[in-house]
């Protein structure tokens, strides 16, 4: 169903920022925020993080005060009330002090929907909290939840922080076009929403347009990370202005010493 | 995160971009993108395909489509089980248990009642993995175990329960904490299975030399209903063993290389057994494969070949292609690899796919020539492969020719024979014979593409090169899935579009006249030209060229038509420029350039106010972007002078601010000059409407708004236009 229609108050004016302490948020949502609004938990956490996902990785090259790691250490397979887990099988190699988030990534299946119930949202919950191993420092739950499967995932979210160590940070993936055009986010339980901005498939015109005419996301959670490809550059980096926002990279390809140099050197 | 691309059947898209919008995963329109080239599918359905209907076959056909069609090309043909093998979707197995463990819970309750234990398959590794320590067959067979006892035994008896309480303990054993059942003494049945509990327990627990000890003890019992299993179980232990040293550990240790092959020598013994059960028969091939790919992935690679190639490999062709695949993979990896012999037939096929797989051949040679000559597969490979000129070509072209039409081979050779040929006319023959091969009804739409390429590169003049410009729709991709584009089911047409270089050529590098040659072509396919002539005459309107408006008026689509008639012998150019607005606000698809793919522009025959899911109209220069302008490309025969006022339109365009702004400063101007005009308020309102659609918001938008807001309500209190326009936001 479409997605409601996206107010005037949304287009953004030209984010001026010298110096200014904080924006004006007004009752409308039009946000000119200056300054994301940092969640204190995420200071553990460098300003540049590489995603680590279902394949051998050696990331020993890195330097742990410069770059972390957002690892996928499962993926959840829901089939109607069932869930299955599929736990990381591919090695992955990070220096003694590195700095790690655990993600886990949820799926659907086609053939059998969701169907929520508090059994389920435990399970799933037992299940990311199983995954924190020693030297994990904080949680990522990467889910392209649609429009039904939402109130279930916002209720699996708060279940999550409610039995979450109350330091440790725990952070979502959204997709770029909930973070410019969609604001269901907003009161989400999480650290920092992070607009992944690449591999966007059917909506990347839209968001690349939107980009280059230096639209900022819309969702003030949405503004403390970005996630970018490293193939994938993009027109306009938001919050560039300011260089305080968090850099999720993204590589189709094992990270290697060049790309792991490529992605400091643009995003570090 | 995008999961990984699939291939799958959706509904054809219609032309220019519409979609329905399914439940949203993105919220948002979804952006359908061309396809112009070969997607590396045949070009005929795949039970057509895999009945020897080949097509024009090309290097990008996967490696399973590569075999089938070598086994047609050499006249072998595919028996009926395999093509019906290779028309089902393999079954994708992510190696996991699955839903299994929780099959076994529900098994033991009715056993043993009470809570659960928590079960968790999974062991995890250092490297921040795991490994599947219970792979799901352990718990299907604990399900039929329990199952089998409860009819032997009764669900509910001591023993049973024994057996039940010892299987908890045998899937709760880890190398952390390992968890070994008590051997027990009687009765025999009981005893014999905890026999193998324990050496289950031991298995899982990581303790191998203890497990193959225990496993090995249960071959030599023959009271145990075990013991056939006894070897397939050292096996495995010796595979477990060696799948879990380190994976980065130091590459001269030999020591897994040597636990494989323990593994392949045990199975290898087994499979001689003489009546060995069905079931166990099946599992020792299949593990002894898995090992294979480890201890000899070559010759693994080259009975899968022998496979494909026998006279007829029925339902194995799909297992066989899997091991193919599988065992290349691990070749890649592997130190050496000794290979088996393969007969003529199979070392053809492993020549044909080596051929396909490398680039054009450049050494000459008489090798080519002689495979052509014997092998009609051979010989499409060769022509596919040769570089023009090569010493084998005219050779090669002569065998071409002599193939019959009843042949696989004839669409391929046929189409390689079109290319090479080309290469020995004269333009003007040249393009007679693209033109006629552009008439066949036989050519999928990528071949089609490529001859309008063709013909397209022979023009010498703008009215020559149009027909030729579009490009054929192959396929659409949505959401990364990919499928062919379908004919309009009601006029017949295939989608087209100028893209890629040809579209800037019509968006950059031609003037108004040009644009208007261009949509009058009789060559060009309506819904083509009709959006060239849309584009032509908002050029011409904004640019106030107003005899070429006059010229392309016509040549709209009839809504737009009926509506712009008669703006252009408006005198007054301030009613001129509003009446323009007026209709421009009713139809959110106009712009100045010509769509190059689907993207998420609005369909500019669509009348509405605005679409808030796509882009609407045109967004103004962006100051931080700006940077000079260049004359477009030149494909070959356009002037200097008039690519130079190519330029200078776009100069003027670029300066026209976005498309609202532009409506309202017409709007407001006609307004103080004509404030008693009946057309105002809804003018004034429509405006206010256009800076809701969401693009190309600006303070100047904003503040625009709110004029054409104020003046309503200010000016025109008493309309209906007024009381509609609640906001100037």
């Amino acid at each position: 169903m479409p997605f409601p229609r996206i107010q005037n108050h949304v287009r953004q004016a030209a984010v001026r920022c010298a110096g200014l302490s904080l924006g004006l948020s007004l009752g409308l949502g039009l946000a000119l925020a200056c300054g994301p609004g940092e969640s204190a938990r995420m200071n553990s956490f460098p300003k540049l993080m590489l995603w680590a996902w279902e394949r051998p990785e050696d990331l020993r090259g890195l330097d742990p005060a410069k770059v972390g790691v957002a690892y996928l250490c499962q993926t959840l397979t829901v089939q109607g009330d069932r869930l299955i887990r599929a736990p990381r099988l591919q090695p992955l190699r990070v220096p003694p002090s590195a700095k790690l988030m655990a993600v886990t990534r949820i799926e659907v299946g086609r053939a059998t929907p969701l169907a929520a119930s508090p059994a389920l949202r435990d399970a799933v919950v037992d299940a990311v909290l199983h995954e924190l191993r020693s030297g994990v420092l904080g949680v990522q739950i990467d889910f392209d939840a649609k429009l039904s499967e939402r109130p279930f995932y916002a209720e699996l979210l708060r279940e999550l922080r409610r039995r979450m160590e109350p330091k440790m940070p725990l952070s979502m993936t959204a997709l770029a076009s909930w973070s410019f055009s969609d604001d269901w986010i907003k009161d989400l339980p999480v650290d920092e929403a992070v607009p992944m901005c690449f591999d966007m498939g059917a909506d990347t015109p839209f968001i690349l347009k939107r980009l280059g005419a230096h639209h900022d996301f819309r969702s003030p959670l949405a503004r403390r990370s970005t996630g970018v490809g490293l193939q994938q550059p993009l027109p306009w980096m938001p919050g560039r202005l300011f260089e305080q926002r968090r850099v999720y990279v993204f590589s189709h390809e094992p990270w290697t010493p060049k790309t792991l140099h490529d992605a400091l050197q643009r995003y570090g | 995160m995008r999961r990984m691309q699939r291939w799958t059947l959706l509904a054809a898209a219609t032309a220019m971009g519409l979609m329905a919008v399914r439940e949203a995963v993105a919220c948002g329109p979804y952006a359908t993108t061309a396809l112009f080239t070969d997607i590396g599918t045949p070009d005929t359905e795949p039970k057509a395909f895999a009945a020897g209907q080949l097509g024009i076959v090309r290097p990008t056909f996967s490696k399973e489509n590569l075999v089938i069609a070598y086994r047609h090309l050499e006249g072998w043909g595919l028996d009926d089980e395999a093509q019906v093998a290779v028309a089902t979707a393999p079954e994708v197995d992510n190696g996991g248990p699955g839903p299994e463990p929780d099959r076994w819970l529900k098994a033991r309750a009715a056993v043993v009642g009470g809570e659960a234990p928590k079960l968790d398959p999974f062991t995890q590794l250092k490297e921040f993995n795991s490994y599947v320590r219970i792979p799901a067959g352990a718990f299907t067979h604990a399900v039929s175990k329990v199952d089998e006892l409860s009819k032997t035994h009764g669900l509910k008896s001591a023993e049973v329960l024994e057996w039940v309480r010892g299987q908890d303990q045998v899937f709760a054993s880890i190398a952390a904490a390992p968890a070994i059942p008590a051997a027990l003494k009687g009765p025999d049945w009981l005893r014999v299975e905890r026999q193998y509990q324990i050496a289950a327990a031991l298995f899982y627990a990581e303790k191998f030399d203890d497990a193959r000890k225990a496993f090995y003890a249960i071959s030599l019992d023959k009271n145990s209903p075990w013991q056939p299993w006894g070897a397939y179980l050292q096996a495995r232990c010796w595979v477990r063993e060696a799948t879990l040293r380190p994976l980065h550990g130091d590459p001269a240790d030999k020591a897994p290389l040597r636990s494989y092959r323990q593994a392949q020598t045990l199975l290898e013994g087994l499979l001689k057994t003489v009546d060995l059960p069905g079931d166990l028969q099946e599992a020792a091939a299949a593990y002894r494969d898995l090992v294979r790919h480890q201890t000899e992935p070559g010759r693994l690679r080259d009975e899968a070949l022998a496979q494909l190639a026998a006279p007829k490999p029925g339902a194995d062709f799909r297992p066989a292609m899997a091991r193919l695949l599988s065992a290349e993979k691990c070749l890649k990896s592997a130190l050496a690899s000794p290979s088996a012999r393969l007969d003529s037939r199979a070392e053809g096929l492993r020549i044909w796919l080596e051929v396909f797989d490398v680039k054009a051949i450049t050494a000459p040679g008489t090798s080519l020539l002689s495979e052509a000559k014997r092998s009609p597969a051979m010989l499409v490979a060769a022509l596919d492969r040769l570089p023009p000129g090569h010493a084998d070509e005219k050779a090669l072209v002569a065998l071409a020719a002599k193939v019959p039409a009843a042949s696989p081979a004839y669409p391929s050779l046929q189409w390689q024979l079109l290319w090479r040929e080309l290469g020995f006319l004269a333009p003007a023959a040249q393009k007679a014979r693209l033109e006629s091969a552009l008439q066949r009804k036989d050519l999928p739409v990528w071949a089609l593409n490529r001859l309008r390429n063709g013909r397209r590169g022979l023009a010498v003049t703008l009215e020559e090169w149009t027909p030729f410009a579009p490009s054929f729709v192959v396929a659409t991709e949505v959401e990364n899935e990919v499928e062919p584009a379908l004919p309009d089911k009601t006029t017949g047409l295939r989608p087209q579009l100028f893209a890629g270089v040809e579209g800037t050529v019509i968006n950059q590098s031609l003037t108004l006249d040009q644009l208007l040659v261009v949509a009058k072509q009789p060559g060009l396919a309506k819904p083509v030209a009709a959006e060239v002539a849309r584009c032509a005459w908002m050029r011409a309107m904004v640019l106030e060229r107003m005899d070429r408006v006059h010229t392309l008026t016509p040549l709209l689509e009839s809504a737009l038509q009926e509506r712009a008639s008669g703006i252009e012998n408006l005198v007054d150019p301030v009613e001129r420029r509003f009446e323009a607005v007026r209709l421009m606000m009713g139809f959110p698809g106009l712009r100045f350039d010509i769509g190059t793919d689907y993207t998420t522009r609005v369909n500019s025959t669509d009348p509405k106010e605005f679409d808030s899911l796509r882009d609407n109209w045109w967004c103004g220069p962006d100051p931080e972007k700006a940077k000079p302008l260049e004359a477009g490309p030149n494909p070959g025969f356009l002037k200097s002078a008039d690519l130079q006022q190519a330029l200078l339109d776009r100069q003027a365009l670029a300066k026209v601010p976005a498309a609202q702004i532009y409506f309202a400063q017409a709007a407001l101007a006609f307004a103080e000059a004509h404030p008693d005009d009946a057309r105002v308020p809804e003018a004034l309102h429509r405006v206010v409407a256009t800076t809701r659609a969401p693009m190309c918001g600006s303070a100047e938008m904003t503040a625009l708004s709110k004029r054409c807001f104020n003046l309503l309500h200010k000016r025109y209190a008493k309309s209906e236009w007024t009381a509609k326009t609640k906001y100037y936001f």
